[in-house]
């Protein structure tokens, strides 16, 4: 429904741990028209240049605790408020070189009354600062 | 005798405002009262508060003053059953009762006379509301969307809840997706932009139109699309064609009367004579007036999943729209 707001544009950036870079990160918007309980976001499909990111490597930070896919599956009381950015990152060492990279995103929700999951999903570009 | 329902708006027409923060609560409210769009104002729980529906005392404060200060009137307050919270199972009925009472309460406490349910509240839960509601004094709409209509066999298994629990609490909130006379030209234009050549969109219409179940005529121009050399995972784009715009019979409405006492003005577009382009306001709205209605009617403006930001005028929209159902309640009283 909301698909081009997903990414919030300009957010992509590296992870750095100590003097280490260990994956990138960008901003993310719940793709439904509310907000949702994190138990019912069953998937974050991140891309990135084509490549499809292994789910075990995604975290969603909301008010500063990360949660990955699988904590999310039974988190019944925190939610992904509706239009409040929360941050993706992914485990990558090295992160991503600077310069453009195509960054794709699918959110999976799962809508209490519709039978049918909601997928909204896009691409864009996004540059890496040096 | 005539009829002067409360013409307002509900703020999820301003989603795409909202999403972008170019607005804070207070401020929406008063860009709706600024623009003459109200005096009904309606809103999403869980989109338009956060937390929600734990409220803090300031909110409860700043929103009872924001609306009386503006001459707003909260018409209804639009909740949520999440049943699939967990992945295991569906919540039982305790947990959607449990789900749903800090809901009513929250329209108690902002002055919502109204909490708008959905057809996921099954009887057993209904029934269990009902003194909540009694205690609260709110009434329990439950909204009728495409793809159900006024006579569907879910709507028919609710009415017949409705006859034995005789409450005159529960109600109906017809929401006019479901009594579209085409599909909006707007929505259309999305699946042309996804790949769907355009040349389609005449038989789209035209099987969106005829006999069948909503996933019938979804497989019959799933496989028309395909002897045409469009493959099925283009043509399913279409889905949401089905699901988001009914083609029930709108006089059917009236069926439901005295059940009404809000309704939800679904539109996409206005056009150069002042009329919803796939919606007939004459054939939907006119049937419930002349049935007595006199409660408050939400403009639902939907087109906002589509339009570009930059192209937004939400409010004049909406200003439109309800100079088109002046004209209807005009027809109706003269």
């Amino acid at each position: 429904m909301f698909d081009r707001y997903i990414i919030v544009e300009n957010s992509l950036r590296n992870v750095e741990d100590g003097a280490d870079i260990v994956g990138f990160a960008f901003e993310a918007r719940c793709g439904y028209y509310r907000r949702l309980i994190l138990s019912m976001v069953e998937e974050l499909a991140v891309s990135v240049d084509g490549e499809a990111i292994p789910r075990e490597d995604v975290a969603l930070t909301v008010d500063g605790t990360s949660y990955s896919l699988e904590d999310m599956r039974t988190e019944y009381t925190v939610a992904w408020e509706f239009g409040d950015p929360a941050t993706i990152t992914v485990r990558r060492p090295g992160g991503l070189t600077a310069g453009p990279h195509e960054l794709g995103l699918a959110e999976q929700l799962r809508i209490s009354y519709i039978p049918v999951p909601h997928t909204p999903s896009t691409t864009q570009t996004q540059t890496v600062a040096a | 005798m005539t009829t002067a329902p409360l013409l307002g708006t509900t703020l999820y027409s301003f989603t795409n405002e909202w999403v972008t923060a170019r607005y804070t609560l207070t401020e929406l409210l008063e860009h709706v009262a600024e623009t003459g769009i109200g005096p009904g104002v309606e809103l999403v729980g869980f989109q338009s508060i956060r937390d929600f529906p734990r409220l803090e005392t300031s909110f409860i404060d700043e929103f009872r003053e924001t609306t009386s200060r503006l001459g707003l009137v909260p018409t209804s307050l639009a909740a949520n059953i999440d049943i699939a919270i967990r992945r295991d199972r569906d919540l039982t009925t305790e947990e959607r009762v449990e789900y749903t009472i800090p809901q009513i309460e929250a329209a108690r406490l902002l002055g919502f006379p109204v909490v708008r349910i959905q057809i996921g509240a099954d009887p057993a839960t209904l029934e269990r509301l009902v003194p909540y509601a009694e205690k609260a004094g709110v009434r329990l709409g439950m909204e009728i969307h495409a793809p159900e209509g006024p006579l569907t066999p879910k709507v028919r298994a609710v009415s017949e809840v409705y006859d034995r629990i005789d409450s005159d609490l529960l109600g109906f909130i017809p929401d006019f997706s479901s009594t579209m006379h085409s599909i909006s030209a707007g929505l259309a234009q999305t699946y042309v932009e996804a790949g769907l050549p355009a040349e389609l969109l005449p038989e789209l219409q035209r099987i969106w139109a005829g006999g069948g179940g909503q996933g019938e005529r979804l497989k019959e121009f799933i496989a028309l699309a395909e002897s045409r050399g469009v493959p099925a995972s283009t043509a399913s784009v279409v889905a949401s064609a089905f699901t988001m715009n009914g083609h029930e019979r709108p006089e059917d409405w009236a069926e439901l009367m005295p059940r009404i006492f809000h309704i939800h003005a679904k539109f996409y577009d206005i056009d150069d004579n002042g009329d919803e382009p796939a919606i007939d306001y004459f054939r939907n709205l006119g049937p419930i007036l002349r049935a007595g209605f006199s409660g408050s009617i939400s403009s639902e403006w939907e087109a906002h999943s589509w339009t570009p930001n930059a192209e937004l005028r939400t409010a004049e929209l909406i200003r439109r729209q309800h100079d088109l159902m002046r004209r209807v309640i005009s027809e109706v009283n003269a």
